[in-house]
């Protein structure tokens, strides 16, 4: 059975399901890798850059098939497209990123590449900023927790390392 | 050693996907790293093996200010990414914002030839202090699109030093005054600046000195900003310029002397300087947008009057209250701001300086939308009783927008009457119709892009520590710790009589040991050593007991230097050492090619599908012309007129 999903608020899918024959454009979108289908309005889906010269090129017609990108990802970032479509006050916007970037380090590296292979600009831009800002000022061991890095490097290693590219400063 | 290779095994006991964000490609690396500075990319090599070399193909390259550390680290850092980075790897982008003490201006100079030999695109040089000005030549570049300088040029006129920037689109360049208030001779931009620059569209320049150019001209400008300058005399050549920003800048008496030439010009925006004197603006024909900041002066009673002509003025934006006569038939949005114009000054004294307004708003009298924020709007529900007398000026209003968060019910019924009262059909909405695209240009009308901060200094820690009374560097505690522990004779004799003499001598043994411990066995030579055993006689002689030192060294130049069995070892190592470099680094490329190959993959998917689509329209192209045409034979539409009319049946 296909699982088709709407992003919003549950109360107005309804409406949204309504609103469906009206004069906006709807593009269902299938991630390959886990068969999840997306109904999108076409506006939302063109921040895209691969979707949009699928579009233009009038591919948009039935399913837009998605690899490389899974399920949960597609959703977030369609939530965040949709956000980004509807509202054009910088300030808003700025709170909404924050708050949606609020994920765990391997949810980050999902919509990096996503974003990288959709070619979504302000997603990536957004993204990369935010786990720069997460390493900002922090020592290795910090950024390793932060990341979720695994370190394999013998102490001297390590040490060697800093004393030939950094300061000899102990961390 | 335990600790690495038990967590490994934890990991591939648990299957699961832990440290995901190493296995990103290194151009995504390379992008978060770009938000950060050099010495923060440079530390990533600490991280783990797969990080290790990523900095080394890193091309943006930031380099700040480093507060707390000493010029001879901050140029020992500098020269080892020179040294260090991998030197296939192109740069794109290098920002450079430092000390003139921190670091040379020929480590500069190479740093730079170093990077336009690698296609640099992007250059920022900031330097903070006097220094000795640098040549036009230097910045030279086939590859290079912005530049962005802040310091000193050679300003010798004699000297036919340019550059030749042939890709260049984006300059800024803002000029360092000196120390000396007389060093305004210092600030000239002379012509040969503005040569060789075929491609630039945008241009930015702050506080120089333009009178002594013999020419001002760029054929392909778009967009100019000139900060406190003094203008040039000549003509302004810039036949293809939408935009101009004049701040802070002396303006002439009639504008149309410099604004005559620019006969494209859309966007102007003026932030005049603090002099109180009347402005006359004739703008050119297509002018479109103009901004007008007002200067503010606290004790004058002569304030600005500014009067405008521009026939085809569409949206004027002002910031501050000046009085203003607009002769401009097609106005059409005007946009009314007073966010931060009195700066710090308390409400009360603001306040007579708000009824001024009622001298600036009959300027816009045949604007159809206005604009508010929420400081005017609170400026003028102030003067609501002097409006109250006052008629309407406006005759043609649509829409008054107000700011978000003011609600229409709190408009004075005065103030409401004063905006709307002449306009029948006049309303308050919170959001302007969009009808045209030109209110986007307007703020397109600034040349400075976003610039993301790129030097960030990273928050310093404290230096000193203190070991037994003495204060000495905080990461030599732990080593005197250790000392005192194993060999604690050493300190048997260290009199405490002078102290302060006794500190440098710690501090000095602390260096001393410190570095020679770290010297790799393959590092060694007979001339080190000699010098070490220099220092470490004299540290004896001061009273630290070293035996424990030198038999180490003893022991070293036995080994070293008597059996070259063991020089013949340390070179294989080198030999590995490179081998397993070479190694990781294809590996991680391999790893990386892979997974680009698997999103190339996926494009060729969606382009054979855009093929396709392309394809199946032509074939029903094809078919509604032989249906149009009602013939056999659709061959002659696409061809050669003769094809198949001689050939043989």
């Amino acid at each position: 059975m296909k699982k088709l999903k709407f992003i919003g608020n549950p109360l107005l899918q309804s409406r949204e399901k309504i609103n469906m024959s009206s004069d906006k454009k709807w593009l269902t979108l299938k991630t390959t890798e886990d068969n999840e289908e997306f109904v999108v309005e076409e506006s939302v889906a063109i921040m895209s850059n691969v979707i949009k010269n699928m579009v233009e090129d009038g591919c948009a017609s039935s399913v837009i098939p998605v690899p490389r990108v899974k399920g949960n990802a597609m959703g977030k970032i369609i939530e965040f497209c949709k956000k980004h479509t509807e509202e054009s006050d910088e300030k808003v916007l700025k709170e909404f990123d924050a708050e949606f970037l609020n994920l765990g380090p391997d949810a980050l590296y999902d919509l990096m590449v996503s974003a990288n292979f959709l070619e979504i600009k302000v997603l990536l831009d957004s993204v990369t900023t935010k786990v720069a800002d997460m390493i900002k000022g922090k020592s290795s061991e910090e950024i390793r927790n932060i990341l979720k890095i695994e370190n394999d490097l013998s102490a001297e290693e390590i040490e060697e390392s800093r004393r030939e590219n950094c300061w000899t400063r102990q961390e | 050693m335990g600790s690495p290779s038990q967590k490994k095994l934890r990991a591939l006991e648990a299957g699961d996907e832990s440290d995901r964000i190493s296995r990103l490609p290194d151009d995504l690396i390379h992008k978060i790293l770009s938000f950060l500075d050099a010495k923060a990319a440079v530390q990533t090599t600490c991280l783990s093996k797969r990080w290790k070399p990523v900095w080394t193909t890193l091309p943006f390259l930031n380099f700040g200010r480093y507060h707390n550390s000493s010029p001879k680290n901050v140029s020992d850092f500098i020269c080892n990414v020179l040294r260090n980075r991998n030197h296939h790897s192109h740069v794109f982008s290098l920002n450079f914002r430092v000390k003139c003490k921190d670091v040379s201006p020929n480590l500069l100079e190479e740093f730079v030839e170093y990077a336009i030999s690698h296609d640099l695109q992007s250059l920022r040089l900031e330097l903070l202090d006097d220094h000795k000005p640098f040549k036009l030549s230097t910045f030279s570049s086939k590859s290079l699109k912005k530049l962005e300088l802040n310091l000193r040029l050679q300003e010798c006129a004699l000297e036919s030093d340019c550059w030749d920037l042939p890709a260049l689109t984006t300059l800024r360049l803002s000029c360092v005054r000196g120390h000396e208030s007389h060093s305004r001779l210092n600030s000239w931009l002379k012509d040969s600046v503005f040569t060789c620059l075929p491609a630039l569209t945008r241009l930015s320049l702050h506080n120089w000195d333009l009178s002594q150019l013999f020419s001002f001209s760029l054929p392909a400008l778009t967009r100019l900003r000139l900060s406190h300058c003094t203008l040039p005399t000549t003509v302004w050549d810039f036949p293809d310029l939408l935009s101009l920003q004049l701040d802070g800048v002396g303006l002439p008496d009639d504008m149309s002397d410099i604004l005559f030439a620019l006969v494209k010009l859309k966007n102007l925006t003026l932030i005049l300087p603090s002099t109180q004197r009347d402005y006359f603006i004739s703008c050119p024909p297509h002018l479109l947008n103009l901004s007008i900041t007002g200067s503010f002066c606290h004790h004058g009673n002569i304030w600005s009057n500014i009067v405008v002509s521009a026939p085809k003025l569409c949206n004027f934006t002002a910031f501050g209250i000046f009085a203003t006569t607009i002769g401009v038939p097609e106005l059409e949005n005007v946009n009314i701001s007073l966010q931060g114009w009195f700066q710090n000054m308390e409400l009360t004294c603001r306040k007579r300086y708000y009824r001024r307004l009622t001298n600036m708003l009959p300027g816009f009298c045949n604007a159809k939308n206005l604009t508010f924020d929420a400081e005017s709007i609170e400026a003028l529900n102030e003067i609501s009783n002097l409006l109250q007398s006052l008629p309407s000026p406006f005759s043609e209003l649509k829409y008054v927008k107000l700011p978000t968060g003011c609600k229409e019910s709190s408009i004075s019924s005065a103030l409401r009457s004063y905006l709307l009262g002449g306009s029948p059909n006049a309303t308050f909405v919170t959001k302007l119709p969009q009808i045209h695209g030109v209110e986007d240009s307007m703020l397109d009308a600034s040349v400075e892009g976003t610039d993301k901060d790129q030097a960030s200094s990273l928050g310093g820690q404290r230096d000193s520590g203190l070991w037994r009374g003495h204060e000495v560097n905080s990461e030599f505690v732990g080593l005197l710790d250790r000392i005192m522990h194993k060999y604690p004779e050493t300190f048997k004799h260290f009199t405490t009589k002078n102290k302060k003499l006794c500190t440098m001598n710690l501090n000095m043994l602390c260096t001393s040991l410190n570095d020679l411990f770290k010297i790799s066995m393959t590092n060694v030579d007979s001339e080190m050593m000699f010098a070490y055993k220099e220092v470490i006689s004299y540290l004896q002689n001061q009273g630290f007991n070293l035996t424990w030192v030198v038999d180490r060294l003893t022991y070293i130049e036995h080994l070293r230097f008597s059996k070259p069995l063991i020089n013949e070892l340390y070179s294989i190592e080198c030999h590995i050492d490179d081998a397993k470099t070479k190694l990781q680094d294809l590996q991680s490329r391999a790893a990386d090619a892979k997974t680009k190959l698997q999103d190339l993959l996926a494009h060729v998917d969606y382009a054979k599908t855009r093929l396709q689509a392309k394809q199946s329209l032509r074939t029903e192209k094809l078919s509604e012309i032989k249906k149009a045409f009602g013939t056999t034979d659709a061959k002659l539409v696409v061809g050669f007129i003769g094809d198949d009319l001689l050939s043989n049946p």
